[in-house]
């Protein structure tokens, strides 16, 4: 389906297109709205949220053929569920502040022998939940710079944030992902166990 | 925290995992979607004009607020230097009145002396005639004070600002000056019970002229005959120095004469 049958289908409210759209493209924003979610739940509404909006983005756009409507989605869906998490005051905020200065943090041990774990060979739902642990602040960030690629200058002007408080938020989170990593393996190991 | 801590993973494999990574599609994921599509559609029609997004917040709304305290300030700021400027305008407008006034009135005295000679000279009942004829060719302030019973004469004359020069005696020798101003020249003396007439009165001086020459002398030291005491005595209550005389006794230039310059040599 050309981008201007896209659009035309869009501009009808045309349930094949969307449905079409949505088959496309479900996989992949799915997983982006659960990197940036704490939740499988809180996923599902980030996503049908910011792919709506995503809809109506794509219902304003002009035709042009050259119009490249992969970067298009996956840079507004990323945009609209960053809006939506950062949108949730009570979490972004008080619950940052909260998590940050827990004890368990405090506690944690640095000279424990992380040898044996192989932080490389993990599977992504142990990847996927340890993200999802982090604060919300800390979790945008690290999905934008770090597995988005976008620059600290760029993440910082998405999250409307100072470009230190971004470091400083990507480096907690740079901490409490090995953390929770180390954390979610020691689970599943002793589950493995009986 | 950062100085024995290790980060072990390796960010490009872990962007590479998730990047990649795909949920697979239910058709459950669709049917939740299209109930929150069909809720929050929004029917957006198109138009030809460019769509602007003007959000009111604070970083507008502060701009406008300053901007308008600053213009505010500005406006009141400039009445007051107005307000502060009207008291010197008003006096200027007032003297710039009175100036006219003081040439008609002027004008009214040579007038009304005829006036008051030739009603003396003709019977009482005859002076209205010559009033009107008199008065016909004067400006409407004249007529007022012509209409005037020939008796009031003296009233003609309140009306002038100076009244008519008298003499004066002088109870001591006085210094005459050249100048209404004690800082001038002094000319010479005036002699002791001498009577004066004087040519011009201000506040604080009389001009008189003494030994043909025409000076100046206090007028507070000097008797006008028919008064028991000197202008500025006890019996007199002495008014406070208004600050036009005070600045005309200033302004005056003092004179300084060539001879009493000491020579270079």
């Amino acid at each position: 389906m050309s981008i201007t049958e896209v659009i035309t289908g869009l501009n009808k409210n045309d349930a094949s297109v969307k449905k079409y759209l949505f088959e496309t493209y479900f996989g992949k924003l799915s997983a982006i709205s659960l990197r940036y979610s704490k939740s499988a739940a809180q996923s599902s509404e980030v996503f049908n949220t910011a792919f709506n909006a995503c809809l109506f983005k794509l219902q304003r756009q002009k035709n042009n053929p050259q119009f490249d409507l992969d970067a298009f989605m996956e840079k507004e869906f990323i945009q609209e569920v960053v809006d939506f998490i950062k949108n949730i005051r009570s979490e972004y905020y008080v619950a940052s502040t909260v998590y940050a200065t827990s004890k368990d943090n405090k506690n944690y041990d640095l000279f424990e022998a992380n040898d044996l774990i192989d932080f490389n060979a993990i599977d992504n739902d142990i990847l996927v939940k340890s993200l999802q642990q982090l604060v919300p602040s800390q979790r945008l960030i690290f999905n934008l710079h770090v597995i988005e690629n976008y620059t600290l200058e760029d993440s910082s002007l998405i999250l409307e944030a100072s470009e230190q408080t971004a470091k400083s938020n990507l480096e907690k989170a740079r901490y409490n992902l090995q953390k929770n990593i180390e954390k979610s393996l020691k689970e599943q190991q002793y589950e493995q166990s009986f | 925290m950062s100085s024995h801590f290790n980060y072990e993973i390796d960010e490009r494999n872990l962007r590479v995992k998730l990047k990649d990574m795909s949920v697979p599609y239910k058709e459950e994921a669709w049917i939740q979607f299209e109930n929150y599509s069909d809720e929050h559609h929004i029917s957006q029609k198109r138009t030809s004009l460019p769509a602007i997004n003007f959000n009111i917040n604070r970083t507008l709304i502060l701009p406008f607020v300053f901007g308008g305290v600053i213009i505010g300030f500005s406006l009141l700021l400039f009445n007051f230097i107005n307000i502060k400027n009207k008291p010197a305008e008003a006096l200027a407008s007032n003297k710039m009145q009175e100036e006219p006034k003081k040439q008609e009135q002027a004008t009214v005295v040579p007038i009304e002396n005829k006036i008051v000679d030739a009603a003396k000279a003709i019977p009482t009942e005859t002076v209205a005639e010559i009033k009107q004829d008199t008065v016909k060719p004067q400006p409407p302030v004249i007529t007022n004070t012509v209409a005037v019973n020939p008796t009031t004469t003296p009233t003609v004359a309140a009306i002038t600002n100076n009244p008519p020069a008298g003499t004066w005696t002088s109870p001591e020798p006085l210094q005459v000056y050249e100048s209404p101003n004690i800082a001038s020249k002094v000319l010479g003396t005036a002699g002791k019970n001498q009577n004066y007439t004087a040519l011009e009165e201000t506040n604080y001086f009389i001009k008189i002229v003494s030994d043909g020459k025409t000076g100046f002398v206090r007028k507070h030291l000097m008797r006008k005959n028919g008064q028991s005491s000197v202008a500025g005595g006890s019996n007199t209550v002495r008014k406070k120095p208004k600050q036009a005389e005070v600045l005309e006794s200033i302004q005056a230039p003092v004179k300084i004469s060539e001879d009493a310059e000491p020579e270079l040599k």
